[in-house]
């Protein structure tokens, strides 16, 4: 992990995107919130998506009162994790739960797989001063 | 709304299957030429939080519900290129892994969702800071994310009545309207998240306004 100043990191890094003309927040680089949010995350993922609504979503709800909801076409094959409940367990709670928190993980482990390779390496000799 | 197999045509399918690869190459390559390393974790991370936050289906009326889509969260914090390549990973993942979503319809989901979401999304977004001069962030943060969900269901309704399935402005009516009632939530959690994870706001000042003015 770098200890770089963060003052410094944050004038740095909003210079280089008035550069590209963007206007967007100056995201957080504090690690406390980095880590709630990961907790967030693993708690929504792996415990409240139980508590979830079971009734159908905006489209489902359109589609069902004008009569072309049957068009849905049943899966030819079947997904890993079908419907967000692994397959072969029998509690719910848990089925859904860890569903949740394998799909994060992949999200997570899939964005860093893209991102990092297509992110500018931190550039060493401009922070030793 | 995810849209399953079956609700729309081949060549809806095809055209938005187009539009879909090509905004992801777009979005990668934009991301390509602006990312920095520390960056990195921080868009995993959203995903996983958007990922999360989709299978948290809430109440909406009566017998519907509704979830986050996070279009608009992922392009207020990184711009526009990264969230699709945001959205689309999540959308990715969630009609392979969990056959949420049909696979014929998957560029239409990142069309709608995706692209439509992120860049409505940030447009109100960046529209509202500039003519507010930065001020009522919270505010316009919740009417990018309420935007970004309309303009993303009344693009799924333009799919679904250009496949046949039923009359264009039935689908527009029938999609914004429960949309409308969705995008408060989405509002919600996003101004949220925004406040809670900006630094403070980078507002468009006039040097890049005429650099990229120069440039276009």
């Amino acid at each position: 992990m770098s200890m770089r100043d963060p003052v410094n990191e944050t004038k740095e890094r909003s210079a280089e995107r008035a550069d590209t003309g963007d206007v967007r927040v100056e995201v957080t680089g504090k690690k406390r919130k980095w880590l709630v949010m990961a907790i967030v995350t693993l708690l929504a993922a792996g415990i409240v998506s139980y508590f979830a609504s079971p009734h159908p979503d905006g489209l489902e709800r359109v589609a069902e009162d004008h009569g072309f909801l049957e068009k849905a076409n049943e899966p030819s094959w079947t997904a890993w994790i079908p419907d967000y409940e692994i397959p072969g367990i029998s509690s719910p709670m848990l089925k859904v739960g860890l569903a949740g928190v394998i799909g994060a993980a992949i999200l997570f482990g899939v964005l860093y797989a893209i991102s990092r390779p297509l992110s500018a390496k931190p550039r060493e000799e401009g922070r030793r001063e | 709304m995810h849209i399953p197999d079956g609700f729309l045509d081949a060549k809806a399918c095809i055209a938005t299957g187009a539009l879909g690869a090509g905004a992801i190459a777009y979005g990668l390559k934009k991301t390509k030429m602006t990312l920095a390393r520390p960056e990195v974790p921080k868009i995993a991370l959203i995903g996983a939080f958007i990922f999360a936050a989709q299978m948290l289906n809430f109440p909406v009326s009566g017998a519907t519900s509704g979830h986050f889509l996070g279009g608009a969260l992922a392009s207020i914090l990184f711009g526009p290129a990264v969230g699709v390549v945001i959205m689309s990973a999540v959308l990715i993942v969630q009609a392979l892994v969990f056959q949420d979503g049909g696979l014929t319809v998957l560029g239409a989901n990142i069309f709608c969702t995706g692209v439509i979401g992120s860049y409505v999304g940030y447009g109100v977004y960046r529209l509202g800071l500039t003519l507010l001069h930065g001020k009522a962030t919270k505010v316009v943060t919740f009417l990018a994310a309420w935007c970004s969900i309309v303009a993303a269901s009344c693009a799924v309704a333009v799919l679904l009545a250009w496949s046949g399935t039923f009359p264009l402005n039935v689908a527009l009516t029938a999609m914004a309207g429960w949309h409308s009632l969705i995008g408060i939530g989405e509002g919600l959690v996003t101004a949220l998240v925004v406040a809670y994870l900006a630094e403070r706001n980078v507002t468009f000042d006039s040097a890049s306004a005429s650099k990229e003015a120069s440039t276009v």
